[in-house]
């Protein structure tokens, strides 16, 4: 199947993605006579095949979602063979590489293609990859998956040690993009990929020291705009919130005229109308303040409730650090 | 048919790369970067443009490749020869001790600057390049042989900046566009570059698809979609307010051929679209890219116009009656039109001026009718939104044009309104993969010993929501 080009209907080989929920999501190959476990019981393949993407299947205990695969939902399913780069980090690479349709780019290490289908898509049809990943197996693998995914006229896998051999290219390259534990090594051959009216590199490193290195070695290779960044991403969950209100005991003295007061400015703000009506009625008005529409929520005599955009307690906080740099004409 | 498709656009592709990519020509868009600073200008032979206080003309870039630095010499551009700059940065540079200097007999004194201000005038009025005048001021520095070697460097630093036009020129795109904008956020509702990178991502933008986009951030959406397209695919830009403001789109300097990929339809209509049933439901393996499709719905479209449509031929024909016959469809932009006519008086500039019209007019109601069509299909791949207004509203208008499995993106430079798009939209069903996210971007000083992250960092770049839309019918019935 063509994973980059949008269908309507699933056929036998179609790459989908099972949507069971938010962080419940398989990718698998449909395949007529295979059968997949799921939290609903077995789904046959050939039921998928016919139905459209973006429509439901029925197991014994529910149904679940078809997904057309898009490089997002790939990187959230693929098979790991490595660490693998996300989409948060991949969406500032492709800005920052100014990647679009005809871009060539160069990719090392492939690892496990996450970012690889993500370059295809934004350079296809008339752009390309090359990859390259010195682990032989891993290199097959790739190759095997964008031959499965029907992108394979866009990507040319290489297995190779780009830091002890190079790239073997040059004046090809729009832009370069390098995962390697010494991205310094292969800086001089990334210099010869680029095109001769230049182009723009990136490397991601999870170190400091490994950003040090890279930066003076750029600086020496002529590299200019360099900037070093670290993008991270929060996701919230919206929930309604209920906090309880402190019984602060009865008032007395002073206390209570202050009180009332404030409750009065209170009641300005939610119902202004009311407060005109009510405001010679001293009890009237207290009875109104118990159920004020504060703007931000609802407050009533035990709780304040509202709708809240909760971010997590735990999330990731480093992924590595992206070093950009420009190659201007030479 | 795809192919021939593609074999057509990727025509546009290589006049991009001969126009474009290269060289900077007479009227070519470029971004001018001084240091931090980024402006875009448009060359025009002959023109002086104003940076930094300093008139100086941009005849002498053309012909040159983007990414070419120039200094600015007496009002014009000189190209800096490769590998000039690194000379001044290592001037100042002692080896021996500077770690073990420190500030301790420093004191800011104005007298430590024997150069007067007006005597650096003079030396400027006389001609002195930037990068002299700089080794002027070191020699002039009482201070300067005193600071460690990392404060000497970062003097200079400062010095040049202040005192050297020296700038590269730049190819525009959305990366510097961004940067560009950077400075002026309110202008495009605080979007920063690694959120508009989030919004592409997650609409899954690629070539030869059909994108739907709200856009109040002066068309930056538009074109970083645009880009991406790359001139395979359409997209429509909703537009709020009279006329289309795409101050941005033009800074791209697409090609005409990428320009006909852009459809325009103002906001104010969405509630008069309707969903068109699709005139022939097959295994289409490329639906949004047939061109057949296009005109099947268009002509079958043809034969049941809707009332709105209507208001807008009935505009075109009656050329007389114009002004009484406006109705809501007409906008602001033919008030426009009308008042720039009501100046010139005199009888033959009126009639030329109501038959441009006439044509303006029909332009635009093709424009309108071809952007009707292609959002009617319900066939839209993505749809995103970024503007000043309330998403959920729009959102709901328009989520029945997109087809199933798709995604649509929402930005927002506040978190609430996300939040009851989010809120509404699961009420309303219909949609999967809910998401309410914001990213954190914080940029690093890189420098042997002095890495740090920057003192100064954004603290918004407003909040994303995105989900995947489901097909319609088997949702309604389950």
């Amino acid at each position: 199947m063509n994973f980059c080009k949008y269908k309507e209907i699933i056929e036998e080989g179609d790459t989908v993605i099972l949507y069971l929920g938010f962080n419940n999501m398989h990718a698998i190959t449909v395949k007529k006579g295979e059968t997949f476990q799921t939290r609903y019981g077995a789904l046959r393949h050939s039921d998928l095949i016919g139905i459209k993407f973006g429509g439901k299947v029925q197991c014994p205990k529910g149904y679940l979602i078809t997904l057309h695969p898009t490089p997002e939902l790939w990187t959230v399913n693929l098979p790991h063979r490595t660490q693998i780069l996300y989409t948060t980090d991949i969406s500032l690479v492709t800005m920052q590489l100014e990647l679009r349709p005809g871009s060539v780019v160069v990719e090392s290490g492939t690892g496990s293609g996450s970012l690889s289908h993500a370059i295809i898509r934004s350079i296809m049809p008339v752009g390309h990859l090359y990859t390259f990943e010195f682990h032989p197996q891993r290199a097959a693998l790739a190759e095997q998956e964008f031959q499965n995914h029907g992108i394979s006229q866009y990507v040319t896998v290489a297995h190779r040690d780009v830091c002890s051999d190079g790239f073997g290219i040059e004046n090809v390259a729009d832009a370069v993009f390098l995962d390697l534990p010494c991205p310094w090594l292969a800086l001089p051959s990334a210099k010869k990929a680029l095109k001769q009216q230049g182009g723009r590199l990136c490397s991601f490193s999870p170190c400091i020291e490994q950003v040090q290195k890279t930066c003076e070695k750029l600086t020496e290779l002529d590299f200019v705009e360099l900037s070093t960044m670290e993008c991270l991403v929060r996701n919230f969950d919206i929930r309604t919130i209920s906090l309880p209100i402190a019984d602060l005991g009865p008032h007395s003295g002073e206390a209570a005229n202050n009180s009332s007061r404030q409750k009065a400015v209170l009641l300005d703000i939610g119902d202004a109308d009311k407060t005109q009506n009510t405001s010679n009625d001293e009890n009237q008005m207290k009875v109104n303040t118990r159920y004020h529409q504060d703007l931000i929520g609802q407050k009533n005599e035990t709780s304040f409730c509202f709708k809240s955009g909760v971010p997590p307690t735990q999330m990731p906080g480093h992924t590595g650090f992206l070093t950009f740099a420009t190659l201007y004409p030479q | 048919m795809c192919s021939t498709l593609y074999s057509f656009t990727a025509k546009v592709i290589l006049m991009m790369e001969s126009t474009c990519l290269n060289s900077i020509k007479d009227e070519s868009q470029v971004l001018i970067k001084k240091g931090e600073n980024i402006k875009i200008f448009r060359v025009k032979k002959g023109r002086d443009i104003f940076m930094d206080n300093t008139k100086f003309s941009l005849d002498g870039a053309i012909g040159h490749p983007f990414g070419t630095t120039f200094d600015v010499v007496k009002g014009t551009l000189v190209k800096v020869a490769n590998g000039s700059n690194k000379e001044i940065e290592s001037a100042g540079k002692d080896t021996e001790g500077s770690q073990l200097k420190d500030n301790r007999d420093l004191y800011d004194l104005n007298s430590n600057q024997k150069l007067s201000k007006e005597e650096i005038e003079r030396l400027k009025k006389d001609g002195v390049s930037g990068n002299e005048l700089v080794e002027h001021l070191i020699e002039n520095s009482l201070t300067f042989q005193k600071k460690t070697e990392y404060s000497k460097e970062k003097y200079i630093k400062k010095k040049k900046r202040k005192h050297v036009l020296q700038l590269t020129i730049l190819r525009p795109t959305t990366r510097l566009l961004c940067e560009m904008y950077s400075k002026s956020a309110q202008k495009i509702c605080y979007l920063r570059v690694d959120t508009l990178a989030q919004m592409l991502t997650y609409g899954n933008i690629h070539a030869g698809i059909t994108v739907a986009v709200v856009d109040t951030c002066q068309g930056l959406v538009v074109g970083a979609v645009m880009e991406r397209l790359g001139g395979f695919g359409q997209v429509i830009h909703l537009y709020h307010e009279s006329i289309p403001n795409r101050t941005a789109v033009e800074s791209y300097d697409f090609p005409v051929e990428m320009m006909k990929t852009l459809y325009s339809f103002p906001l104010n209509q969405v509630n008069t679209l309707t969903l068109k049933k699709a005139t022939h439901e097959v295994n289409n393996e490329c639906i949004s890219n047939s061109d057949e499709t296009i005109k099947d719905t268009s002509e079958q479209m043809d034969l049941e116009p809707d009332a709105s449509r209507n208001v807008c031929d009935a505009l075109i024909v009656d050329k007389n009656d114009i002004s009484e016959k406006r109705t809501d469809v007409d906008s602001d932009a033919n008030k426009l039109c009308e008042k720039s006519v009501g100046k010139n008086k005199t009888e033959g500039k009126r009639t030329h001026d109501e038959s441009e019209r006439k044509a303006r007019k029909e332009q635009r109601a093709k424009e309108w009718k071809d952007a009707r069509d292609l959002l009617e299909r319900g066939q839209l791949d993505c749809l995103i939104i970024a503007s000043k207004l309330h998403p959920t509203p729009i959102v709901r208008a328009l989520m029945k044009f997109v087809a199933p499995s798709r995604p649509i993106v929402v930005y927002s430079q506040f978190k609430e309104a996300l939040m009851d798009c989010g809120v509404s939209l699961r009420e309303e069903g219909g949609m999967v993969n809910y998401r309410l996210s914001e990213t954190w971007l914080r940029e690093y000083q890189v420098l042997p010993q002095r890495t740090h992250p920057k003192i100064q960092m954004s603290g918004t770049g407003g909040y994303l929501f995105t989900a995947t839309t489901l097909a319609k019918i088997s949702v309604m019935t389950e």
